[in-house]
């Protein structure tokens, strides 16, 4: 084929246009590279390919912290709401997390706008074939109709289109979303560039038309008013919006089910990726969970017009006519149409050990890769290593060191850590409790953890920041004043401060006696409660950060040779060669490393400074 | 960060007991410990023309040439030894100078000598063994006592470690389903029952505190049981700790106290070493003594873990008796008649009502001669059940290591506080902390951290996902 050369070069590419694009994209534009990104359906950009829904457990998190970088996943969000609820009210406040039910279209629409508005950002449909590279660095890259775009960095984002192969019963075809098809010739040359691939399968649930649910029959999930929004950019507070459905599976979805399990890709072993644990299709939570009479099923709106509703919890792969039959044994689907069948989709990932924490590829300087290729899952996972990768392709072209956030500094340091230090056998999701330091990474303090870091990148307004400082310090002044303001409690004196910290006793209740607090911002007092009131916890969360920066902090050269460092195993060595951790405290999470491990390396680095100290 | 010695160097030690046995033993291990004993032997053949693990006969010479000793020399190439390394072992005569002569001959040809328990450090830092056993070698080379040994060897099967798992697993079961509770809140998860794990960590914390009054008792079998003979002047104390001293034959070491008025000794009955300490100068009233021997007289009473009240059978009970028995009213304690063997040495009820009704009246007392020796053996069967008392029960897993009880106090610390935020309504995800380092406090101890499986378990136990 004839290679023709497109007059201009790029500082970086991006390839696809899904939720780690668009955020790739926009970072890097916005922080003066010029872009362009590459998407082979210019109609698909930020397409939900799953449920209509941002947020949730530990993704509302994620988006947070979005925002706070200066990334756009949360304004979009809030400004396509459907509705928004607050999950896990009961527990405390390092665990609630904000869920969005989204309108499909207008999300698109809305991204959209905002890639077109970004200064030096292009966007323009093609389909990328294959890399140039010289040497060992990315140069730019070719389409398949043979022209060639030149970039000083690539970012892929292709999400499930690598290799993506489309399974509904025992019928498969090439295809990254359904309708949709996928990129072939890029899997292959990522191969001959010598990165490691595996493969991962993942599914999705029928939708349904809206005409033909009989709603009345179903348990109405409203959505909540006065919501705080997940942008930082958002003014107004949510509306409650459209409603949610609930519904269950019955013993007769189980029969139709196993009936036809010889009809299954999955248990026909025709599908070999491996699918996520968390979130199983129905054919699997039937086999595996025999004990369950029956499941439940929640009904998403799809958009604010309500023709369609996505089905979630009914996620398959089984035939169409096996789909009409399960989805017709659930109360109030009796007479349900469906819009679009469920698939499952089987695509290739790369390990992404083959990365190092900024998301670069060890091989290949200047190629970065982020979201699904990575193999995650998730809007929120995607966008959080898309915001990452752009920024660290447009550092790396400036000259500056990358950033890489610490685990105790954000969800996106915990999931980019979990993926380059441990790798991932399945699509990895975020969840709370991969986080070790989660009393510390609220979704109320994202901004205060890293507004700064949006700042510093450029991508935060000045106003913005200070208004968070403001806010931390009127908060250390309400604490302050809260210690020192004295009260007769069951008649002994003491602090309302002290009074705070008991479980049952809110800010809202000391207000009583202390007409001043009306003076502050319900935030700010919220916030004071929840450091006031769990002090201890997070004092403890806080030392132990504080001795894992340490670790972080200890640096492994990029000179040492894990093979030399006597007194490791073979293995030991093997495993920290694939990964080469960048630190002392990424080296101790590498799997199968022993503390042991960790100290002879320690020991060797330390002598062998020494011995370059006194040369 | 503080890393100690580098470890490529090569270290030395002296392996057995200080001026005890008609053999020594110095131990060397490093990359060049071949090449360094090699220097200092004299033999037939050289330790690096010899096969590996063959024993040599020859002489270690002085500087000059002058053989110092008569040895046997074995060396054992790395990695298939205790520290991974080459190990060089040099047996030679026993006593206080010969194997000291021999380190300082292996120093003034380059090796080290080593950190006190530097060997296990290098065995550790070389993948033999884990950090549980790495400890439990430590508590061998410190151990002075068989009882001591026999805990150790029983941790280092993993005794410890077995007894950590279970632990470790319930209280993994529950983060478990906390954890699903939290993360997976759309799901049909199991609701929890406050009650049920209250009770659990009721019991995990029960545990721990079991665990940890055995590491008291451990401390006892390590460190020995300190036993302070108390009596007037002439009561016969000194002769009585001699002949304890020499009753057992398995005399450690015998030395001079610090003071003049204080004399200890070591003494193994039972398998549990008792240490004693002669108190020459306990008497009252306090004009007849120096007031600083007296107060280190209290002090070593303070200390001790069981008083020997020595009486004298042939005098009857005088006021000194009695403050003496005052004294040590609130201690574990043996009472002896002395010089039982004495004509008019007459110890009737009354003579025992009144010892007793000073001191209390919860043991007989004994009637002894240290001169004949009557009444020795009944007195060191007295001693040995009291100190097995102290000890309890040696089929108990015992941490025989402050490390480790410190890791174990900081989890109880976290369980019972996770105990109280059940009781408090506190939200879920603190208990969680709280379980979570407590699993890591445990994992501190048996060097695994199961908190990284609990995903794992919610996907095993729970159908999560929409």
């Amino acid at each position: 084929m004839r290679i023709m050369d497109h007059p201009k070069t790029y500082d970086v590419i991006v390839i696809g246009a899904g939720h780690a694009g668009c955020e790739a994209a926009l970072a890097a534009a916005r922080m003066g590279c010029d872009t362009l990104m590459l998407t082979m359906n210019i109609d698909s950009v930020a397409q939900m390919s799953c449920n209509p829904a941002i947020g949730g457990l530990a993704k509302s998190h994620l988006v947070k912290e979005i925002d706070a970088l200066g990334g756009e996943m949360g304004r979009v969000a809030d400004l396509t709401a459907l509705q928004m609820r607050t999950l896990n009210q009961s527990r405390g406040p390092a665990v609630w997390s904000l869920r969005s039910q989204n309108d499909r279209q207008a999300y698109k629409v809305e991204m959209r706008r905002a890639l077109e508005a970004a200064s030096h950002l292009e966007l323009r449909q093609a389909l990328v074939e294959s890399l140039t590279v010289a040497g060992d660095r990315v140069a730019g890259v070719v389409t398949r109709s043979g022209y060639r775009f030149g970039a000083r960095a690539v970012i892929i984002a292709t999400g499930t289109f690598l290799g993506g192969t489309i399974h509904i019963g025992l019928e498969h075809y090439s295809g990254g979303r359904n309708g949709e098809c996928a990129s072939l010739g890029l899997a292959a040359n990522l191969r001959e560039l010598g990165l490691a691939l595996g493969r991962l399968k993942t599914g999705t649930s029928p939708r349904l038309r809206a005409k033909s649910i009989r709603f009345e029959k179903l348990r109405m999930e409203p959505g909540e008013a006065g919501v705080e929004p997940f942008s930082h950019r958002t003014g107004a507070r949510m509306a409650s919006g459209a409603p949610c459905y609930l519904t269950r599976t019955t013993e007769a979805t189980r029969s139709v089910i196993l009936a036809n399990l010889d009809r299954s890709p999955l248990y026909t072993g025709q599908i070999a990726g491996k699918g996520p644990r968390y979130c199983p299709s129905i054919e699997d939570k039937v086999v595996r969970f025999p004990e369950r009479a029956s499941h439940q099923l929640f009904l998403e709106p799809e958009g604010a017009e309500g023709h369609e509703y996505y089905v979630s919890g009914l996620a398959t792969s089984l035939p169409e006519d096996v789909q009409f039959q399960i989805v017709r044994t659930v109360p109030g689907l009796e007479d349900a149409e469906i819009v679009r069948p469920g698939y499952a989709v089987e695509y290739d990932f790369v390990k992404p050990t083959e990365l190092s924490p900024t998301l670069q590829t060890k091989k290949i300087e200047g190629l970065f890769l982020a979201g699904q290729i990575n193999g995650t899952s998730g809007y929120e996972e995607a966008a959080g290593q898309g915001i990452m990768a752009g920024v660290n392709a447009a550092l790396k072209l400036g000259g500056r060191e990358g950033l890489v956030l610490a685990r105790s500094e954000a969800y996106i340091g915990v999931m980019i850590d979990d993926l380059v230090t441990r790798g991932t056998e399945e699509p990895y999701r975020m969840f709370t409790s991969r986080a070790e330091y989660r009393l510390l990474l609220r979704q109320d303090n994202a901004d205060e953890r890293l507004m700064a870091y949006g700042h510093a990148l450029g991508l935060i307004p000045k106003a913005s920041l200070a208004e968070v400082e403001t806010r931390r310090a009127r908060r250390v002044e309400v604490s302050g004043r809260l210690g020192a303001t004295r009260v007769k409690a069951g008649g002994e004196s003491t602090t309302l401060k002290q009074l705070l910290r008991r479980p049952e006793v809110t800010w809202r209740e000391l207000a009583k006696d202390a007409s001043w607090l009306a003076g502050y911002d319900e935030k700010v007092l919220a916030q004071a409660e929840i450091e006031i009131k769990y002090e201890g916890y997070i004092e403890r969360e806080r030392l132990r950060a504080e001795d894992l920066i340490r670790k972080e902090n200890r640096r492994i050269p990029a000179w040492l040779d894990f093979q030399c460092v006597p007194g490791l195993s073979l293995e030991a060595r093997e495993k920290l060669d694939s990964v080469r951790p960048v630190s002392i405290g990424q080296a101790a999470r590498v799997p199968g490393i022993t503390p042991a491990d960790v100290s002879s390396v320690l020991i060797h680095m330390t002598k062998r400074e020494g011995e370059k100290l006194d040369r | 960060m503080k890393l100690g010695p580098l470890e490529n160097d090569t270290i030395a030690a002296i392996a057995t007991a200080p001026g005890r046995g008609a053999l020594g033993i110095v131990r060397v291990s490093g990359a060049a410990a071949i090449p360094i004993c090699d220097s200092i032997f004299r033999g037939k053949q050289s330790l690096a023309e010899a096969g590996d693990r063959t024993a040599l006969v020859g002489e270690v010479t002085r500087r000059d040439g002058a053989a110092l000793d008569q040895v046997l020399v074995l060396a054992t190439r790395g990695p298939r030894t205790a520290t991974g390394e080459d190990v060089v072992e040099i047996t030679c005569h026993g006593g206080m100078l010969v194997p000291r002569l021999i380190m300082r001959r292996l120093t003034e040809e380059g090796a080290r000598p080593a950190e006190p328990g530097e060997f296990t450090k290098r065995a550790f830092l070389n993948g033999k063994i884990d950090l549980a056993q790495a400890e439990a070698v430590e508590e061998i080379v410190r151990a002075t006592s068989e009882k001591a040994l026999e805990v150790a060897m029983r941790q280092l099967k993993g005794e410890l470690s077995r007894s950590m798992e279970s632990l470790e697993r319930g209280l993994l079961e529950w983060l478990t389903l906390i954890e699903a509770n939290i993360d997976f809140v759309e799901d049909e998860i199991d609701t929890i029952d406050d009650e049920a794990l209250a009770g659990a960590l009721g019991a995990a914390s029960r545990r721990l505190e079991d665990l940890l009054t055995a590491h008291e008792q451990g401390k006892y079998l390590r460190d020995g049981l300190d036993v302070t003979i108390v009596g007037k002047p002439n009561a016969g104390k000194s002769s009585i700790f001699n002949r304890l001293v020499g009753h057992d034959r398995a005399i450690v070491s015998e030395t001079p106290g610090t003071t003049r008025d204080v004399v200890d000794g070591l003494v193994g009955v039972d398998g549990v070493v008792l240490r004693l300490h002669d108190t020459a100068g306990v008497h009252l009233p306090a004009d007849r003594i120096e007031a600083e021997a007296i107060r280190r007289a209290k002090q070593t009473i303070a200390d001790a873990d069981i008083i020997l009240v020595v009486l004298d059978a042939s005098t009857g009970l005088g006021t000194e008796d009695y403050d003496i028995l005052g004294e040590v009213a609130f201690k574990p304690r043996v009472v002896v008649a002395n010089k039982a063997d004495l004509p008019r040495a007459e110890t009737p009820p009354s003579f025992w009502e009144k010892a007793g009704g000073a001191a209390g009246k919860h043991q007989p007392g004994i009637r002894v001669s240290a001169l004949t020796g009557l009444g020795l053996p009944e007195l060191v069967e007295r001693l040995g059940w009291m100190a097995r008392e102290k000890v309890g029960d040696l089929n108990y897993e015992i941490i025989v290591n402050e490390r480790h009880a410190r890791a174990l106090r900081d989890a109880l610390g976290s369980v019972e506080r996770a105990l109280a935020s059940v009781k408090d309504g506190v939200p879920l995800e603190f208990i969680a902390s709280d379980i979570r380092f407590a699993l890591d406090c445990l994992g501190d101890v048996t060097g695994k951290r199961v908190t990284s499986r609990v995903l794992e378990e919610i996907f095993s136990r729970f159908c999560v996902g929409k």
